[in-house]
């Protein structure tokens, strides 16, 4: 902090720091989308599809110059800087006038998420979420990676913006995509028809169902929506937000198989289906999964206690591999302070030698997502069968909405994490759906 | 749950600090008016406030000062205790309505709250009780000059500072401050220290603690503690040479000003000119009692623990020289049991067949050490407020004497 | 003065942490017995006992619930859908379904969206609204079940009228947007909800009784019930209290056995508190006292029934606030010396000493002693909480609020700030431990004080650095002591309004009280049942303490039963702590899910569509599981007919490409929006060897297809170029859970295949990318033309550029 003041002289102000600012952006939503072709292996041609909307977007900004004002801010951001805050201030008051979009970090992510729309590559709003908040896919601290000179003369507020804050809260990244697809002319011009089928795969997958309960949600949908149903549009309500949409069609259809298929489904085996396996061997996508839950906690240190080592061991590696290398060094330190910092470091090396417990080698030898997923179906069909078939018959019906009450809720508890959204607005989406579908399937 | 490891300043938060001061300050006006306690001289001129009573001009020369100070720590060649000036800073220049209200008060170095055991500080028992009347006033003016601010604060601020004034208290700690992707790992991981050195898992504990230190801003004067205790458990060598460490990268013989807004308190965290580091004296009491059991396992270095406990020794006899250590009775109470430790067992290595000079200059060493004993403690007693066991240690040191002359007489040891 | 065994700083103490284990004294070599000299500490690692041993009960019973909880208050139509399936009779009223729907809107906004915990009454699962009965639509009319007053602390007015004025309640009708922070505030006067402690009556005096254990809890949805049990002092070290406490508690509902004295006080209590009188009276109190919002009162244990435990009392006439002065008390606390006499002090810290009439007679009444009146109000202290307690003697008191404690003396007139805490931590609580020691805890340690009457003042003994969160302002300290060998164990506990984990640090000294250390600790444990918080929390009491046993304690198993409060439902639970070892709860070979009961659903009700649903359901199921038909003609046909349909389509788009202007939207068509594609087929690895040969040609002319290899890796997290290996390794999964697996897995595996198949011409994309990024403008086309460049190449051209 205190440095920037002495170095205050090179800070830029106005219009020529938006600018900067912007180029920030661009330079951050490159690296996101090299991640996503070296990491994913996209295809090159993402890389142009995000080169598209991005000159799209800056087209529109073009036409916004007329009537400029600057200060890219989002709610809830914070500024850990007291300088510039007046100035900010002022900015800040300025800007509720106007309900003008306001470019952030989420802007890369809703980006991103338009081009696999546009490519009908299968990525998620919850993907594009796990990747950030498990720190892999470039996102925070990215004011950190820009280049040196960049950092130097961009002003703190711009700084505390491309720190990246908590992430996308409470459907963030939605209205990020609603409001770009108005500034991109998006609907217009591009496909914007969501893949519902991946998706639906997806959490079938993720919530261990047999694979009948994608085929009924498949029916549910094609029964009951209509091809535009499923296009992104620029209507910020939750309810019009899709992968939101198709999550309640899946909650729904869960909800209702339960219900009336009590052949198929019996309490017990509903039962079995909440037991999820704590498993210690598990998979890098739920570590990273893991990771996006704490991130999302209100109180993480409540989780954190009821860790097995195993978890704990796998959190600390995590913090070593994906965290650590977001830190940058202070640049600013004196020789001698750097030299008293490396040996400081030299009595606690961070060598994965010296860390030798069991734990870290059940690490180093992590299943794959296939593997962990194969167990996770053997356990819960292991747990089904282990259960009292006599007690089955003893049941009322009333323990069956029980079950599948308590089975809802655990589901719908990782969803709002997994989609970084608010419970209110889960409810608002399936509120809707439902009365679509009981509204078609007259 | 735990305390984070690094000072947090959000917006929001110092938004509410500024707030509640600057309310504060104006109540505290009023009832000073109203109780007839004149302007600017809020405080009687105790004789350790009388320091910290400082005009605006004053302040400023005082800024000055530290100014210089800083340039000449860097001349002098002491920089290396320069890792503090990244908090040496004054909180913020701007918050001066918390800045007045901390200038009011001294700022113990030993202790979190200043603790008052002088019986000549009473007072006769205050009789006058506030009533509503009188409440109600001061909280009118309290509140009149505040509309400015107010009005342009935040909701989440305006809510927070009416509950506060109402006298109520926030339920989640957690509230306001700024939960961000870094600060709630950095959260997770300081928890996870805490609990696994709770749990004594040590491997886990250690690897938090190097995590830890490895992140910017993470200050790692607020764990040292944490560090030496799975260090001791892990590689007990180490343990003393980080503390070590702490002491060489974190001394200074500056004196504390105590005009500046810390968000850390001196207490663990550091020393000055009239405070010797808890991380120096938990340093010499560890290598002190390690190197008297012989506990110092040897792998490091081929000395022995007699000689370690010799270098020990010729440390704080170098230490004793300067401040702060030289005014520091704990470090000369240190220095004493040294060579009481050493009487001891010398006076018990002492053959009593020896004679002639070999018997002389054992026996001298004794006395030598005996008298170092006494010599120290008399440095220890006369520095104040430190207590100790004199009857015992006295004892002891005649018991050691009576050693040299055979005279194996029962000394009762209770 | 007389030096400590230990040397340590005066007034400072011993101040501990971990890794910090303070000065240490020498205690030479012993020829006789061959010792060599060794040390002793101010933390002591080598207790008889282990605190790390220390182990809490696997679970909590419940003894008093005052209200129907539900864990998330916020679920209404949850239950709502539960009732409508029960329901039977589907109800075709149109009217009526918007009423409910009216009524849940108003209902969720008042009840749930207000953020504050259960300010308004949680509506009963059984509430329903009648059919045919004429409903208000105002909300005024709504009646509001059971509670007159909030359970909740007081919330003054003003400042509820600040939030609901201000764009509080606006931001809550957006709830679409953003769920609005929740603003927890706490009234910090709030103390002990419930205490035990031992109560002699008159008559037990007069006979010679020993004195009884009592438990004085707060009860009812509004907290303004007392109720008074006698614990049975037999039972109070069992092993596992658990039971027969349950038991105890159970009987709490049947009247007219009269276990429990209840009382209802007509306002919500915020403490309660029995006497701790000094072990020189050789008695104990026979007065429970309690504060509410608005008054002090006392009430008198007669008698308790030596066979039924019935507990007879009289009730002082409360000791209005009004009477004191013109602010609600904060805290009281009996004179430990002089049982009829207790001191009080108000919001402002305004302080006074009073005295019980010695008999309840009508007309008497509870006076303030005269000139026994005082004040420690500080303008800069904004906080209500204050403390008050007696210090080393009956003329002694400490007063102390968050930023100061001072030590005053009623009978030699003078007063003197002990404390001061203006600067680096704010006091958070204190316990009087004995005549001679207490307890406070500060935010930033735990300090034991000595109070000793020898010593001139309150002095620092030794203090243990928590490191917990200092913000937290609902950190609150209990205490219990113990003798353990020969030394009395004092167990700090610190808990908080903000999580269920409950630090645990010991201290102990020896019998001549000259050498207090800390022992080895401190440990962290988790209370079962906590949703939230705690609000109080204490260990029975430990009646053993007369009978110190100076004997060896290696071994010995410690059951230390406590009780504590939990702030969200505030129910009353029992647990325990023991280093014996603790018996696993069988396990059941059928769990039920924690907390099933509790949760509602999110869904809305199904209510008059259940025939369309059921109907749906049973429909998709027959045509899921039919079996698959013959295909109708062989592979090779179906697969020759669909690959020269593809290419017709693809080659008629591709001209359209090249003849007109297209937009980006085209340029990415879906392979089964083109033609029909396949399903009734048999050989994958001829679909995919034809789908090879078509990208294999297009190839040529530009045009990619999707490759299904990066599609596999977002789907499965590893890239599988083989449709046959990506659909057995799906089988795998489901071939367990599922009949029919393999068609179904099939069927599963059509619908992903077609809904990903894509194709596209690279150097469209190519021209759009061209004709944008001429049509940008400075200083935009400048900053686009930095996009291809490599990232360590921007890094270096910018260094160089300064
Ligand atoms: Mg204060």
């Amino acid at each position: 902090q205190n440095s920037q003041n002495e170095e205050g002289g090179k800070k830029i102000f106005g219009p020529e720091a938006r600018l900067l600012f912007i180029r920030s952006l661009q330079f951050t939503l490159k690296r996101q989308s090299r991640w996503l072709i070296e990491e994913q292996k996209l295809p090159q041609e993402f890389d142009k599809l995000v080169k598209i909307i991005w000159m799209k977007l800056l087209k529109s900004l073009e036409n916004d110059d007329n009537n400029d004002e600057f200060g890219e801010q989002e709610d809830g951001q914070t500024f850990d800087s007291n300088e510039d805050q007046d100035r900010f201030h002022e900015l800040a008051r300025r800007r509720k006038d106007k309900n003008r979009y306001r470019l952030s970090l989420v802007s890369t992510l809703a980006i991103l998420y338009m081009s696999s729309v546009q490519l009908g590559i299968p990525i998620y709003t919850c993907d594009l979420i796990k990747w950030t908040m498990s720190g892999r896919l470039p996102y925070f601290k990215s004011s950190e990676k820009l280049p040196e000179s960049w950092r130097v003369q961009l002003p703190n507020y711009y700084l505390g913006v491309l720190e990246g804050g908590k992430g996308p809260q409470e459907g963030q990244l939605f209205t990020h995509i609603a409001r770009l697809c108005t500034k991109t002319d998006f609907i217009k011009e591009f496909n914007h028809r969501v893949n519902y089928e991946c998706l639906i795969f997806k959490l079938v997958l993720s919530n261990v169902l047999p694979p009948e309960f994608y085929l009924f949600a498949i029916q549910l949908i094609r029964t009951t929506s209509e091809g535009h149903d499923f296009e992104l549009n620029p209507d910020t309500k939750p309810q019009s937000w899709i992968d939101l949409q198709i999550t309640a069609y899946f909650l729904l259809t869960i909800r209702w198989v339960l219900m009336y298929d009590t052949e198929s489904y019996q309490v017990r085996w509903i039962h079995a289906l909440i037991q999820r396996q704590k498993r210690q061997e598990v998979s890098t996508d739920t570590i990273d999964q893991n990771i996006l839950k704490l991130s999302q906690t209100q109180k993480p240190t409540q989780k954190v206690f009821e860790w097995t080592d195993e978890e704990m061991a796998q959190y600390l590696s995590w913090a070593e591999e994906a965290f650590l290398p977001l830190q940058r060094n202070d640049e600013r330190l004196k020789i001698d302070q750097r030299i008293a910092k490396r040996k400081l470091h030299k009595l606690f090396p961070l060598e994965s030698e010296t860390f030798n417990t069991t734990s870290s080698q059940v690490f180093q030898s992590k299943p794959s997502f296939l593997n962990e997923l194969q167990e996770r179906y053997a356990f819960f069909q292991g747990q089904f069968e282990s259960t009292d078939h006599r007690r089955e018959e003893q049941r009322v019906e009333d323990d069956r909405i029980k079950a599948i009450n308590s089975f809802e809720n655990l589901i719908t508890q990782e969803l709002v994490t997994e989609f970084s959204i608010s419970l209110q607005q889960l409810r608002l989406a399936i509120k809707n759906i439902s009365h679509r579908c009981f509204h078609r399937l007259k | 749950m735990f305390e984070l490891p690094l000072v947090i300043t959000s917006k929001r938060t110092r938004t509410s600090r500024k707030l509640k001061y600057q309310y504060i300050n104006n109540l505290s006006k009023k009832y000073d008016g109203i109780n007839g306690i004149s302007n600017g001289q809020t405080e009687l001129p105790t004789p350790e406030n009388s320091a910290t009573e400082t005009s605006e001009n004053e302040e400023v020369g005082q800024q000055k000062r530290r100014r210089i100070r800083k340039r000449l720590k860097s001349i002098i060649g002491e920089s290396y205790s320069d890792l503090e000036s990244d908090e040496e800073q004054p909180v913020e220049e701007v918050d001066n309505e918390e800045r007045k209200f901390y200038r009011k008060y001294e700022k113990p170095q030993l202790t979190f709250e200043k603790w008052q055991c002088d019986p000549r500080k009473r007072t006769p028992i205050q009789r006058n009780r506030i009533n509503y009347n009188r409440m109600n006033r001061i909280q009118r003016h309290g509140l009149r000059r505040m509309e400015t601010s107010l009005a342009v604060a935040s909701r989440t601020n305006k809510t927070f500072f009416h509950a506060t004034t109402q006298g109520y208290q926030l339920f989640d700690p957690t509230y306001g401050r700024a939960n961000t992707f870094q600060l709630k790992h950095i959260g997770t991981l300081t928890s996870l220290l805490h609990i696994n050195v709770l749990k004594r898992k040590w491997e886990l504990a250690y690897k938090c603690f190097a995590l830890l230190i490895r992140i910017p801003g993470v200050d790692v004067r607020t764990l040292w503690g944490l560090g030496e205790r799975i260090l001791a458990e892990r590689q007990p060598t180490r343990s003393l040479e980080f503390l070590q460490w702490m002491s060489s990268v974190y001394s200074t013989k500056l004196p504390f000003a105590d005009d500046v807004n810390y968000r850390m308190a001196p207490v663990f965290t550091k020393g000055s000119k009239t405070h010797t580091p808890k991380y120096t004296t938990t340093w010499l009491w560890e290598c002190l009692i390690r190197y008297a059991n012989g506990l110092e396992d040897l792998e490091m270095d081929s000395k022995s623990a007699a000689e370690n406990f010799q270098s020990l020794m010729d440390r704080i006899s170098e230490m004793v020289l300067g401040p702060p250590y030289m005014d520091d009775p704990e470090v000369w109470f240190i220095y004493a049991l040294c060579h009481m430790v050493k009487a001891d067992t010398l006076s018990q290595q002492f053959d009593p067949r020896l004679t002639g000079s070999a018997r002389d200059i054992a026996s001298n060493q004794v006395i030598q050490h005996i008298q170092n004993t006494k010599s120290h403690l008399q440095q220890c007693s006369s520095k104040g407020g430190f207590t100790f066991p004199k009857r015992y240690i006295a004892r002891q040191l005649a018991a050691f004497e009576a050693r040299l002359y055979g005279k194996i007489d029962a000394y009762d040891m209770d | 003065m007389d030096d400590g065994l230990l040397p340590q700083h005066f007034p400072t103490g011993a101040q501990l942490a971990v890794g910090v284990r303070g000065s240490s004294m020498y205690v030479p070599s012993q020829e006789e017995t061959g010792k060599n000299g060794g040390w002793v500490r101010h933390f002591e690692d080598d207790m008889p006992f282990n605190l790390n041993e220390l182990q809490i009960g696997k679970d909590a019973i419940v003894l008093d619930d005052p209200s129907t909880f539900i864990v998330e208050d916020d679920d209404e139509d949850g239950m709502e859908s539960l009732r409508n399936l029960q329901d039977d009779s589907p109800v075709d009223d149109e009217v009526l379904d918007d009423d409910n729907e009216f009524n849940e809107q108003w209902k969720e906004t008042i009840i749930k969206d207000l953020r504050w915990e259960r300010l308004s009454p949680s509506i009963p699962s059984n509430f329903s609204v009648f059919q045919g009965i004429d409903f208000h639509k105002d909300p005024m009319f709504d009646t509001r079940y059971g509670s007159p007053i909030s359970p909740q602390d007081y919330v003054p007015g003003t400042l509820i009228n600040d939030i609901t004025q201000s764009d509080y309640l606006a931001a809550v009708r957006r709830k679409s947007k953003r769920e609005t922070e929740k603003l927890l505030m706490f009234d910090p006067v709030v103390n002990d909800l419930f205490v035990a402690g031992n109560i002699q009556t008159a008559r037990d005096l007069r006979s010679n009784s020993d004195q009884q254990t009592v438990i004085a809890f707060c009860s009812g949805e509004t907290n303004s019930i007392l109720k008074l049990a006698v614990l049975p002092e037999n039972k109070l070290h069992l092993a596992n209290g658990a039971q027969w406490l349950q038991e105890l508690f159970a009987k709490n509902v049947d009247d007219e056995l009269g276990t429990f004295a209840s009382i209802d006080l007509k306002a919500s209590i915020k403490s309660i508190k029995i006497a701790d009188v000094s072990s020189l009276l050789g008695r104990c109190s026979d007065t429970v006292g309690v504060l509410t919002e608005n008054a002090l009162h006392f009430i008198k244990i007669d008698n308790i029934d030596p066979q039924t435990s019935h507990i007879s009392y009289s009730m002082h006439e409360p000791l209005k606030s009004t009477s004191f002065g013109d602010f609600p008390f904060a805290d009281f606390v009996f004179n430990p010396w002089e049982l009829q006499q207790f001191a009080v002090v108000d919001i402002k810290g305004n302080w006074g000493v009073a005295r019980l009439p010695k008999a309840i007679k009508p007309g008497s009444r509870i006076r303030f002693l005269p000139n026994l009146k005082g004040s420690i109000f500080d303008p800069e202290e904004l906080s209500n909480w204050k403390r008050i307690e007696w210090s080393s003697s009956y003329s002694k008191l400490l007063i102390i609020d968050a930023s100061k404690m001072v030590e005053l003396d009623i009978e030699n007139d003078w007063q003197l700030e002990v404390v001061q805490a203006k600067t680096w931590s704010y006091l958070r609580d204190y316990r009087r431990i004995d005549d001679e020691f207490g307890a406070l805890l500060t935010s930033k340690e735990i300090i034991i004080v000595s109070t000793k009457s020898g010593n001139e003042q309150v002095s620092r003994v030794i203090s243990w650095k928590h490191c917990l969160d200092p913000t937290d302002q609902t950190l609150r300290l209990s205490i219990q002591k113990m003798p353990l060998g020969f030394k009395m164990l004092i167990l700090t506990c610190i808990f908080s309004k903000g999580h269920d984990k409950v630090y645990v640090h010991g201290f102990c000294h020896d019998q001549d009280r000259h050498l207090v250390q800390a022992v080895n600790g401190p440990i962290l444990i988790c209370m079962p049942h906590v949703f939230k918080g705690i609000s109080s929390m204490h260990f029975l009491p430990y009646n053993e303490e007369e009978r110190w046993i100076a004997s060896d304690t290696q071994g010995q198993k410690l059951w230390l039963n406590f009780l504590f409060k939990d702030n969200s439902t505030n129910r009353l639970m029992h647990c325990f702590l023991t280093n014996d070892e603790l018996s696993d709860p069988q396990d059941q070979l059928f769990v039920t899910p924690e907390r099933m009961d509790a949760v509602p659903s999110l869904l809305p009700p199904i209510a008059r569509h259940i025939d369309q649903v059921r109907f749906f359901i049973g429909q998709t199921k027959v045509t899921m599981f039919e079996e698959p038909e013959t295909p109708i003609a062989p592979d090779s046909e179906i697969f020759q007919n669909f690959g020269y349909q593809l290419s017709e389509a693809i080659n008629g788009i591709v001209e359209s490409w090249e003849n007109q202007q297209m937009d980006i939207e085209q340029v990415q068509p879906l392979l089964s929006d083109l033609t029909n594609v396949p399903t009734k087929y048999e050989s994958m690895e001829e679909l995919e060897s034809l789908l090879h040969q078509l990208s294999e040609y297009y190839r040529d002319l530009g045009i990619v297809l999707t490759d299904f290899k990066t599609i596999s890796k977002l789907l499965i997290k590893e890239e599988t170029m083989n449709f046959d290996l990506f659909f057995s390794k799906l089988l795998q999964c489901w071939d367990i859970v599922t009949p029919n697996s393999l068609s179904v897995t099939r069927k599963v595996f059509d619908s992903i295949l077609w809904s990903i198949l894509r194709f596209y011409k690279s150097a469209n994309y190519d021209k759009i990318e061209t004709e944008l990024r001429e049509s940008l403008t400075e200083p935009y086309s400048e900053m686009i033309s930095h996009w291809d460049e490599d990232e360590s190449q921007l890094m270096g051209d910018q260094t160089s550029d300064d």
